[in-house]
């Protein structure tokens, strides 16, 4: 008797995976906006809102821009990661720790002054790193799920933060929970357009990092192996380890250079928020580049202008702050769903049995 | 000895109404490779009946056509003097047929009872535990031994996991059982007892199929014997008793090899102990097997054959050698120096490898043939790229080992898993014979080719071995060690026989080598 | 002094019942295999749309039917992902967060800080004849009893019944559940709706027992932790009381010190029990204990035809 039966596709196109790529995407933005019209906005306003604001005006491209420098980071942290099938859940620890190790060097005057701006960034990137690393190294040493690891130490990193907010770093002029202003040699410089600061560089630079990293370096191609087949890739000759251990350490070191980003480039000093509501954007923009360092850039720049969309939408139309979250989750549930087409055909049974 | 075994078989004809189970010209195909191709098997009520054959000759598949996981091509199955068709396995149980494959199916952090229960409850009926428990009690007295119900399986020693194997498919509501090597993971006494066990269960008026490749299963505890070879039946339910060791490896290895290779030239240089093994001892993993004591010598430009049946600790010493697991003792020397511990050392020492699993433990499916062929090149010392690797330096690689190792259907693009198991494994060797080769270890490196791949494969092995390198050959097709060796040994139980030279070796005692020794 | 710890130990049940529903509904889902970060997302809905419908006049016990509604619809959709569409559980729970967290937003816009009725312990003690402390403890409402039960009945389920030691051969070995004939995926999807509807009451006490009102981001990362808990309590939800009470007697008191006036250092203590659970990971691991309780086919989609 026939009936459907769900089996593995061999193999899907290039074009083939374009096209449902694609078609997640559009569905997703089609749900998205009906979704919208629903809460009272017109397709005009629609229209208006998310290109003409976010890219068409100075003030909106500015802030989607500033915005896009730390996502850029944390959606390259988790691309780097997922390389080697890391999930990195922690990317807002990771951020935590790297903007805590930059305001430390600042604090305590680590370092000579002139060079104070890169000891800070090397200082996030070894924060975040380590914040990482440990899970990843706890991973393959103890077999402990990442997932958790990385997700617990997101609570220690903030608890942390807000710790020494409330006590050892507590602004003394007006005991409000933010740090001391950082000494004008320890900010990056603003560019001249807006907010946009040279944290931008950074953030660009990363990408193209990773890009070689990924497709032009030798441990990209380690990394792609342990991927694969981690039996195979260790009979071969591959660190499996040290791959994995490197990976996700640079992963959480990317994680750390936002936090540097926002402290330095931003905030100019530790405050209480620098690190809220990074874990799912970052995971949405991985996602979506399909861990292509370049296409991570794209994706951060568009998931930047639909959070300068949203704040636009408060103001204007009294939506509810969680208008970004909500498009983001309908856009990534419609690219899931879609990529299931690229593993998987339904067909009829034949009477073929398979071995057990 | 062809006339009686026909006659035989025109007895068994007559009292077919006594058979539980008839199969009779029955062929199956994976893909183009025929695996039965015109098979015959008959059981009897009441008797254990050895199913004999070398790895591949179709019993496995033959008794899985009967216990419902395949379903045959054609050919005749009849239970009980009915005629039969299974879909399904759970087909095959209702009418009584149970199979206790190799690698159980059982659920390890779940308890005996648990076990029994998940897997029987509906067929046996079971309303409640008490009930459940009282069945296995009841059936473990039957069967003269008593398992631990609140045990947890992966905690329990293999041959009890086996007795609680028997017990599901008993307790399941099965008469003929089928027994898939039972004796193969399990040590002398156990083995002893498993096959008491059989042979009680067939005293008990049901039916019972012993596959096997174990001459002391089928002298000893089997009533009838049919050997297998290459898909078909060779001899066909004769008594065990008038069988000797001689008649039996005879018909399962066969005779001469069916194609004659040239000899090598004759002025090779041979470089002795290239790769020296001494004294090897490896602890048994789970379902694995311990190697003792394992000493031999490579020497360069020879072709070292290491026939077995598999599993007897081939897997253990191949990993042993590529250094991804651990030695209690002994030394892996290269060229008179003790082996680096690391397999990227290993590798850069000259040490090169094709596994008997292609796809599990040497390409990399999902990643495209370029990378497959590179990824090697990249790693170590002397890796060829080090900070710029590019696509087109990947493509001129991939591109020569396709022409060159002629993989058919290969673009440099295409994921390594779409190729067919002969293009694959000319993949592999393209990655493995790379520059700096001294010693090859490859392991059942024709398993599932086609004829015309199983050539160019061995071609490629005999060309290694002529050009300086020291080749192991670990291969549990016999003819294949034969024909292509300079010196044969015998992997048993985790011991190697002392290694001797293949002119002077008489085929049908490697064949009882391999089949008795402990 | 005393009255303090009074006042701190009576309170700590009703902080620990969220994080024990939750673990206990997260439990059932990876004991069959499925692993579901999505509880966070799960809770805030059925928090907003208890409150909400208990705002419309509803009366509370349909308001709580409401939210859990709610909550189980959101389960689906991550159960729907994850076990029939195959998405990676990782993703899919990370979707099903992000979408609950969305919504409520949404739901609950304009709804906020606005007091409800809700679910109270009986006025005056049930157990004045007992000693004041225990009475403290003793003296909860209804949803809060019921959590303390719900684990012990998933305990039962789990370790003790057919339905459970289907669900757990399909957590450890879907193959082999397979071949004995259960129905992997019906029975997977089944502990996603089973565990969705726990995490829902969850939520629902949150916002009917604890806060008595919904304010945006009030599960404030309740979810996450109860994941970590099923790491905590080894996958055994009689454990899980322990673990919740361990977090629920912190979070219970945290109020108690600052009301206090004490210069402690809340943060350092709010952060023990996260470190607590990766001490115990790290431990576990190195021991190899983790490894033994962790359901084998735990994140493990299957598929028949794509035998391992």
């Amino acid at each position: 008797m026939p009936r459907l039966i769900l089996s593995p596709r061999l193999a899907a196109s290039r074009r083939f995976t374009f096209l449902v790529l694609l078609g997640g995407i559009l569905a997703g933005l089609v749900v998205s906006g009906g979704f919208l019209l629903t809460q009272g906005m017109g397709l005009s306003d629609l229209a208006s809102q998310f290109v003409g604001y976010t890219f068409g005006n100075p003030a909106g491209l500015d802030q989607t821009l500033t915005r896009s420098i730390p996502l850029i980071l944390v959606g390259l942290s988790v691309a780097v990661c997922l390389k080697v099938k890391f999930w990195n859940i922690g990317v807002e620890g990771q951020l935590w720790a790297g903007a805590m190790a930059a305001t430390a060097v600042s604090l305590y005057h680590i370092g000579p002054e002139a060079v104070r701006l890169w000891v800070m960034c090397i200082a996030a990137l070894l924060g975040g790193g380590l914040w990482c690393g440990v899970c990843a190294l706890a991973r393959i040493r103890l077999r402990a799920n990442e997932v958790v690891t990385t997700l617990l130490m997101n609570y220690v990193a903030y608890m942390l933060a807000q710790q020494l907010l409330y006590g050892a770093w507590r602004n003394p002029q007006d005991s409000f929970p933010v740090s001391k202003v950082f000494a004008p040699g320890e900010t990056l410089a603003l560019l001249g357009f807006g907010h946009v600061h040279a944290g931008i560089f950074f953030s660009l630079g990363a990408a193209l990092f990773c890009w070689w990293l990924c497709g032009f370096a030798r441990v990209g191609y380690m990394a792609k192996a342990v991927a694969a087949n981690p039996a195979a890739a260790r009979a071969v000759g591959v660190p499996a380890g040290a791959v994995v251990l490197l990976m996700a350490t640079l992963g959480g070191a990317l994680s750390g250079l936002a936090g540097f980003t926002i402290v330095c480039g931003e905030e100019h000093r530790l405050t209480q928020f620098v690190g809220n509501d990074f874990i799912f954007p970052s995971i949405v923009i991985a996602y979506l580049a399909r861990s292509n360092p370049l296409g991570v850039v794209v994706a951060a720049i568009a998931i930047a202008a639909l959070y300068t969309a949203g704040d636009s939408l408060k103001a204007f139309y009294q939506l509810p702050g969680a208008t970004v979250l909500t498009i983001e989750a309908i856009l990534l549930l419609c690219v899931c769903c879609a990529e299931f087409w690229l593993r998987y055909q339904l067909g009829w049974a034949k009477s073929t049995k398979v071995a057990p | 000895m062809e006339y009686e075994l026909s006659r035989i078989q025109r007895e068994r004809f007559d009292e077919i109404s006594k058979l539980a189970v008839r199969l009779a010209e029955v062929e199956k195909s994976f893909g183009p490779r025929p695996a039965l191709a015109g098979a015959n098997f008959s059981l009897e009520w009441g008797e254990v009946h050895a199913l004999l054959g070398e790895n591949g000759a179709g019993k496995s598949t033959l008794m899985n056509v009967l216990a419902g996981f395949y379903t045959a091509d054609a050919g005749i199955l009849e239970v009980d003097g009915e005629a039969a068709r299974f879909e399904t396995p759970s087909a095959a149980a209702d009418a009584g047929i149970g199979m206790v494959h190799q690698h159980f199916q059982l659920v390890g952090p779940l308890s005996v009872l648990e076990n029994l229960r998940l897997a029987c409850a509906r067929r046996a009926g079971w309303r409640s535990k008490a009930e459940a428990l009282r069945a296995m009690e009841t059936l473990g007295k039957e069967l003269g031994f008593r398992l631990d119900p609140s045990a947890r399986v992966d905690e329990m020693a293999v041959s009890d996991q086996q007795k609680l194997e028997i017990m599901k498919v008993l307790l399941a509501g099965a008469r003929i059982l089928v027994l898939d090597e039972p004796t193969a993971v399990l040590t002398e006494q156990e083995a002893q007892s498993a096959l008491g066990l059989a042979r009680s269960l067939a005293r008990s008026g049901r039916a019972v199929v012993l596959i096997t490749h174990k001459l002391r299963d089928v002298l000893g505890f089997s009533d009838r014997v049919t050997v297998m070879r290459a898909g078909r039946t060779i001899i066909d339910g004769a008594a065990s008793e008038g069988m000797t060791a001689a008649s039996l490896s005879d018909a399962m290895v066969g005779s001469a090899p069916v194609l004659e290779m040239p000899p090598l030239a004759d002025g090779r240089q041979f470089k002795p102990d290239m790769l020296k093994v001494q004294a090897l001892s490896v602890p048994a993993s789970a379902h694995g097997v311990a190697l003792t004591e394992i000493d031999f010598a490579v020497q360069g430009g020879e072709i070292f054959g290491v026939a077995g049946i598999g599993g007897n600790g081939q897997a253990e010493l191949v990993e042993a050698l590529i250094g991804v697991r651990a030695l209690t003792s002994g030394a892996v020397l290269f060229d008179g120096v003790d082996m680096p511990p690391s397999p990227e050392a290993r590798r850069e020492r000259g040490l090169r490898y094709i596994p008997a699993d292609r796809m599990g433990m040497g390409l990399f499916g999902e990643l495209p043939l370029n990378v497959n062929i590179s990824l090697p090149r990249l790693l170590g010392g002397g890796a060829e790229k080090k900070w710029l690797v590019t696509k087109s330096w990947m493509n001129g690689l991939a591109r020569d080992a396709i022409s060159q190792f002629e993989v058919a259907g290969a673009q440099v693009d295409l994921p390594a898993r779409l190729l067919s198991g002969g293009n694959a494994q000319k993949l592999m060797l393209a990655r493995e014979f790379t520059g700096g080769m001294e010693i090859l270890i490859a392991h059942s490196p024709t398993r599932g080719l086609d004829i015309r791949a199983v050539q160019a494969v061995q071609a490629r092995l005999r060309a290694a071995a002529a050009s300086g390198c020291a080749v192991l050959l670990i291969s549990e097709d016999l003819d294949e060690i034969m024909q292509l060796s300079d010196r044969v040994a015998v992997m048993s139980h985790g011991r190697m026989s002392p290694a001797e030279n293949v002119a002077a070796v008489d085929r049908a005692r490697i064949g009882r080598l391999m089949l008795e020794m402990h | 002094m005393m009255e303090l710890f009074t006042a701190w130990v009576s309170t700590i049940p009703a902080f620990a019942a969220p994080f024990l529903l939750a673990t206990a509904g997260l439990i059932i889902n990876e004991r069959a295999g499925v692993m579901n970060l999505g509880a966070e997302g799960v809770m805030a809905m059925a928090a907003v749309t208890s409150v909400l419908m208990e705002m419309a006049g509803h009366g509370t016990a349909l308001a709580l039917l409401c939210g859990i509604g709610a909550g189980l619809g959101l389960a689906a959709i991550f159960g729907i992902m994850a076990v029939f569409l195959r998405v990676d559980q990782v993703l899919a729970g990370l979707v099903a967060f992000a979408l609950g967290i969305g919504v409520s937003g949404f739901l609950g816009d304009g709804s906020e800080n606005q007091t409800v009725n809700g679910i109270s312990p009986p006025p005056g003690s049930d157990f004045a004849f007992l000693p004041k402390l225990l009475a403290g403890i003793l003296d909860q409402d209804w949803l809060t009893w019921f959590a303390f039960f719900a684990a012990i009945a998933v305990w039962f389920i789990i370790e003790r019944t057919d339905i459970g030691l289907r669900l757990r051969a399909v957590g450890e070995d879907a193959p082999a559940a397979d071949a004995a004939g259960v129905n992997v995926a019906l029975y997977r999807f089944g502990a996603v709706l089973a565990g969705g509807v726990l995490c829902a009451i969850a939520g629902a006490h949150l916002s009917l027992v604890g806060a008595h009102i919904w304010v945006d981001g009030m599960v404030a990362g309740r979810g996450w932790i109860a994941v970590a808990m099923v790491t905590l309590s080894r996958w055994n939800a009689l454990r899980a009381i322990a673990a919740a009470l361990l977090f629920g007697a912190i979070q219970a008191l945290v109020p108690q010190l600052l009301s206090s006036g004490m210069n402690v250092p809340v943060y350092f203590i709010q952060m023990s029990p996260y470190l607590a659970t990766l001490a115990y990971l790290l431990i576990a691991g190195l021991f190899a204990k983790g490894a033994d309780a962790q359901p084998a086919d735990l994140g493990r989609p299957y598929l028949r035809e794509e035998r391992r």
